[in-house]
């Protein structure tokens, strides 16, 4: 006890310091975090916790450093070994101060995150607090054991700190070449298929790092098994550092090792990370850097043993041993090759295939989606499904012999349904190996797993209602939940009763519709995130007449937040955009029409725009536009908000910045109504602002222009629908014509517009709640 | 005790200890003598557990002392180059002892800084050189082990302070039985010090002696006779060396003085006069006779012969 006590003042010095730091880093950056004025999602460990990330490294190297400082100089390992304590107690009263040190730091650290969170109302994922202290107290600990093997195999600071970058990262370094290379040379399989003995994430300090360079891995890094397996490797390098430790000649103090065999060893090991590369796949056959790699492995090893021996004789002794590192290195590249090869190659039978499992595509982004998550637990046990999956690796990797590389694109049309999904095969013999596929047919795809009940019931499910953190980019304390929480409550309600998946990843793609025809039309998305467990999701619903409850709850909150859309300055506006004269003005209208009736009797979303400036080099399709913009916008203001979802209805929004004839600007009245600050609070001269219809300022700009973007659905009478037809008809074929669009919806073979009357209009839906 | 057998220790290619064997006995102060380089800190190291022997053995009252806490916990050591903690004072360095010594008295090491005028409260890197070695010296004595080792520990000391740390050794080795093991490459130094001294050389100790026994062993004798002589006219006598310039001679005779005097009397010489010799000329005659030689090749010859 005295020894271990008597080491926690020795490390007090450092571990004040590292403390109070790692304290005020986690105070600033959660502070910085929780202020900010917009989250879209609850943070990830990386992200909440990225003080402590920095802290592995800094921690664990110091403690080490400073616990073991004795050894590199004579008169202090002198003291130290002289004292009537065995050396294997000294060693974990060393190791045990060093790891209470880590562990007040992490808490005192996660502690205060975490109040910061609480005290700020930021949401944050709860389960991360308990995970994070043995997380990063085991990955500190994973440091501090590799600086105690260095520290013991050493006797000076910078052949200790040297050697603990070695022996902490050489062989994982090594992995990480070895995975790389199989990566780029089979090119179906991903950093997360990789077998546990080749993710960079299983060793959690090394894959701190290995995250920062594929961010995907961030996914998978904070696993319990990862945690389990970091625990056992800290505790057998700590062992391994004892032993070493207990064995350690005291006279090896002041110098960098024991005799000219390590230091060669070590000059063998400081050259491995340079020969690794050809390992990587960066380096191929008859690449001009082949002789720089070496040429740099040999400088590496010769200037280092010529550091150490000092004498010339010895170095070129010495040299034969630095074709050890060169076998090891041309050993990495045949066998990286020849075990992507391998697993390239293996493709098995449908019938041997148990399941398989979809991944889902952005698994390896920051937040995934719900319905993403539940999918990747679905079993596909359906003879199509695993049979399309076996035809479509061996297609895979039949295009891969033939082009070099996964490459469909010579089919334009068949290259709108490719799809990238990554498959897990579990085979009868309870085998499993992962595949990145490129599938031909994504609606093919869909429609096998379909055949699956869980995948019907995984890709409609929604998170737990409580479980949603942001909706729409805005906590929940914040306006923007609260007034859009009464769409997700209807949404929630609403889903159920329709066969619609919840997310589009799961809908029947048709790359020439894209979703705007009937109950596909689509009025808008909710943004929702939040955590399940320490799952955190990102969905996207998207808003569409086939769920015209959600879709009336869209219109009205739009509706709602239009407060003034000055449809009199659109109409000046419009009227003098024919003829611009200033060098600054400029004019645009855009228009979403719903429920547009078509030839072939259906009603489609369609979107037309219009533009003006004084130098614009289209001025004859304009010049032809110019009246039907005239007279929609002449319609427009007799046409009345509508939160029918079934309406012929349209959204405007449109911008512009005009003089009058006295040189002042149109709506130069509204324009000074407006506060002269931007929505954050910064200052805006008067005059240069935008303005929005729904009163807010959203951001300066050039003097006098003014932003409608957020308007009203607007109806109209049946008089006025059939003249908004015939405009729009007209309108479409000048667009055609020019081909002419933002929003490029131009069906290229589809129905015309409004050769079928405008039908009744649909009851509106019954009001919600 | 301390006992040593066939005790070796490696650098590479250097040899620092060879083969040494010796006993130290409890309760006295042993000194150790050699020249720079002859070992006498890398056995101190080995007495202390700070090095592994490469072969043989060193024991402490009957049991290895490398790696083992029960035997070190009798030990202390005072080395050449002392370690402080960093920032620390002599509390502080106190509470380190303390936590390592079974038997650390704070008693004592209150009356020892007293005693040695020393600020307990003040960094230790202020110190001066031998108030440095002052602090280490109250700190081994108060951890109150059975053997203390010093590694050329008076050198740095004052006279005045030289003298503290010997009469306070004295109490230790008197009152407690302590052994106290003290190298130096100054045999003067050891002399007045000393109940047993060692000459190490190339890592070995070729002679060892209780002081008072070895000052009295040899003597040297100065004689003139009217007619020629030669070394030759003295048997009886074992004459470690003999020099004649002229008609004087002067020789060293190891054994009883009063009964080299009464022979040589008896050839009536002119002159005859028994002197004492230096603890370090006994040394060197004692060296020769051996065999070794730790000085100028000069001191060979045939006119020592």
């Amino acid at each position: 006890m005295k020894p271990y006590l008597e080491s926690i003042r020795k490390l007090s010095r450092v571990g004040l310091v590292l403390f109070a730091l790692s304290l005020v880093a986690s105070a600033v950056v959660s502070i910085q975090y929780c202020t900010a004025q917009y989250h879209s999602n609850v943070p990830g460990m990386t992200q909440m916790f990225s003080p402590l990330i920095a802290f592995i490294y800094a921690g664990g190297v110091v403690f080490a450093m400073e616990g073991f400082s004795f050894l590199n100089k004579r008169s202090d390992s002198d003291f130290y070994h002289s004292l009537p304590v065995s050396r294997t107690k000294l060693f974990w009263a060393i190791s045990l101060a060093a790891l209470t040190w880590i562990a007040a730091t992490v808490l005192g650290s996660v502690l205060l995150t975490v109040i910061v969170y609480t005290l700020t109302k930021t949401a944050y994922v709860q389960l991360f607090t308990l995970v994070a202290v043995p997380f990063f107290t085991i990955a500190t600990m994973m440091v501090f054991a590799a600086g105690a093997i260095a520290m013991s195999l050493t006797g000076t600071a910078i052949t200790g700190l040297g050697l603990t970058v070695l022996v902490f990262g050489l062989l994982r370094f090594m992995q990480f070449t070895i995975a790389r290379g199989i990566i780029a040379n089979t090119q179906i399989i991903s950093w997360l298929d990789l077998p546990w003995y080749l993710t960079p994430v299983t060793n959690i300090a090394t894959g701190q790092i290995a995250q920062l360079l594929r961010p995907m891995l961030r996914q998978t890094l904070y696993s319990p098994f990862n945690m389990l397996y970091s625990l056992v490797i800290a505790g057998g390098e700590l062992f391994l550092a004892q032993v070493l430790f207990k064995r350690r000649h005291s006279e090896l103090a002041e110098h960098g090792a024991a005799n000219t065999v390590m230091q060669t060893v070590f000059a063998c090991a400081a050259v491995i990370p340079v020969v690794m590369l050809f390992a990587s796949g960066i380096i191929r056959q008859r690449n001009p850097s082949i002789p720089i790699v070496i040429g740099v492995a040999i400088g590496i090893y010769v200037i280092y043993q010529i550091i150490v021996l000092r004498a010339a004789k010895k170095v070129l002794l010495s040299l034969p041993w630095l074709l050890v590192p060169l076998a090891v290195g041309i050993a990495g590249y045949y066998g990286t090759i020849g075990a992507a090869t391998s697993m390239q190659n293996y493709v098995p039978n449908t019938q041997d295939v148990a399941y398989v499992q979809f991944g889902g595509l952005s698994r390896g982004s920051e937040s995934v989606s719900y319905q993403q998550y539940m999918v990747s637990k679905v079993r596909f046990t359906e003879t199509d499904v695993r049979q399309y999956a076996v035809e479509t690796l061996r297609d895979n990797i039949a295009n891969i012999r033939r082009t070099g590389y996964i490459n469909y694109s010579y089919d334009a049309q068949a290259g709108y349904l490719l799809i990238t999904q990554p498959v897990t095969f579990v085979l009868n013999d309870g085998t499993k190996f992962s595949r990145v596929l490129t599938f031909l047919n994504q609606n093919t795809l869909l429609n096998y797993c379909q055949e699956n009940s869980d995948f019907m019931e995984a890709a409609r499910a929604l998170p737990p209602m409580d479980s949603v953190r942001y909706l729409q980019g805005a906590g929940p304390y914040q306006n923007g939940y609260l007034e859009n929480s009464k769409i997700l409550d209807v949404f929630y309600s609403e889903l159920p009763e329709t066969m619609y998946p919840a997310s589009d990843s799961y809908r029947y793609y048709d790359p020439n519709s894209q979703y705007a025809s009937d109950e596909e039309q689509n009025y808008g998305s909710l943004s929702v995130s939040g955590y399940v467990g320490m799952m955190r999701y990102w969905d996207n619903y998207n808003i569409r007449l086939g769920m015209p409850k959600s879709a009336s709850a869209w219109m009205e909150y739009q509706n709602n937040q239009s407060k003034g859309e000055y449809l009199d300055i659109l109409q000046e506006m419009t009227t003098k955009s024919a003829d611009l004269h200033e060098d600054m003005d400029y004019f645009n209208i855009s228009t979403m029409v719903y429920n547009t009736p078509m030839s072939d009797g259906t009603k489609q979303t369609l979107s037309f725009y219009f533009d003006r400036s004084p130098y614009d080099n289209t001025v004859e399709m304009k010049d032809q536009l110019q009246p039907l913009v005239n007279e929609f916008v002449e319609i427009l203001l007799r046409s009345k908000p509508t939160t029918n979802p079934n309406d012929f209805c349209v959204f405007v929004t449109w911008g512009g910045r005009m003089h009058n004839e006295d040189g002042t600007f149109i709506g130069a009245d509204i324009i000074a109504q407006q506060p002269a600050t931007n929505s954050d609070g910064s200052f805006v001269s008067g005059g240069s602002i935008y303005y929005v219809s729904d009163g807010r300022v959203i951001y300066g700009g050039i003097s006098g222009a003014i932003n409608a973007y957020s308007p009203c659905y607007r109806a109209f009478s049946a008089a006025d629908q059939a003249r908004l037809i015939e405009i729009f008809q007209q309108w479409k074929a000048v667009q055609d014509q020019y081909n002419y669009t933002v929003y490029g919806s131009k069906p290229v073979d589809g129905p015309s517009i409004g050769t079928t009357p405008v039908e009744t209009q649909t009851a509106e839906p019954e009001p919600v709640g | 005790m301390i006992k040593a057998r066939k005790l070796t220790k490696r650098f590479g290619e250097v040899e620092a200890l060879l083969d040494l064997n010796c006993n130290i006995p409890q309760g006295c102060i042993y000194g150790m003598v050699g020249a720079n380089g002859a070992g006498k800190s890398t056995f101190l190291r080995l007495c202390n557990g700070i090095y592994q022997p490469d072969a043989g053995h060193i024991s402490i009252n009957g049991g290895e002392v490398f790696d083992n806490p029960a035997v070190k916990e009798h030990c202390v050591f005072v080395p050449d180059e002392l370690y402080f903690l960093p920032q620390s004072n002599l509390n502080r360095m106190a509470l380190l002892y303390e936590s390592m010594y079974p038997r650390f008295s704070l008693e004592r090491f209150a009356d020892l800084s007293a005693a040695f005028k020393l600020d307990r409260t003040r960094q230790l890197n202020t110190f001066s050189k031998g108030m440095r070695r002052q602090a280490a010296t109250i700190l081994a004595l108060s951890a109150m082990t059975d053997y203390v080792f010093f590694d050329e520990t008076f050198d740095g000391l004052d006279p005045v302070m030289r003298n503290l740390v010997k009469g306070m050794l004295y109490d230790d080795v008197l009152e407690r039985g302590c052994t106290a093991v003290v190298t130096s490459h100054s045999l003067r130094e050891l002399e007045d010090t000393c109940d047993q001294l060692a000459l190490l050389y190339q890592g070995g100790i070729v002679f060892e002696s209780d002081v008072q026994n070895l000052k009295t062993s040899l003597f040297k004798v100065q004689i003139a006779f009217a007619e020629e002589y030669d070394r030759a006219r003295f048997t009886g006598l074992e004459i470690l060396s003999f020099i004649k310039q002229g008609s004087v001679a002067n020789m060293i005779i190891r054994g009883d003085s009063v009964k080299a005097k009464a022979i040589i009397g008896a050839q009536s010489p002119l002159l005859l006069e028994v002197l004492p010799l230096t603890l370090e000329e006994v040394f060197l005659f004692e060296m020769e006779a051996l065999g070794y030689s730790f000085e100028a090749p000069a001191l060979k010859g045939d006119e020592r012969a």
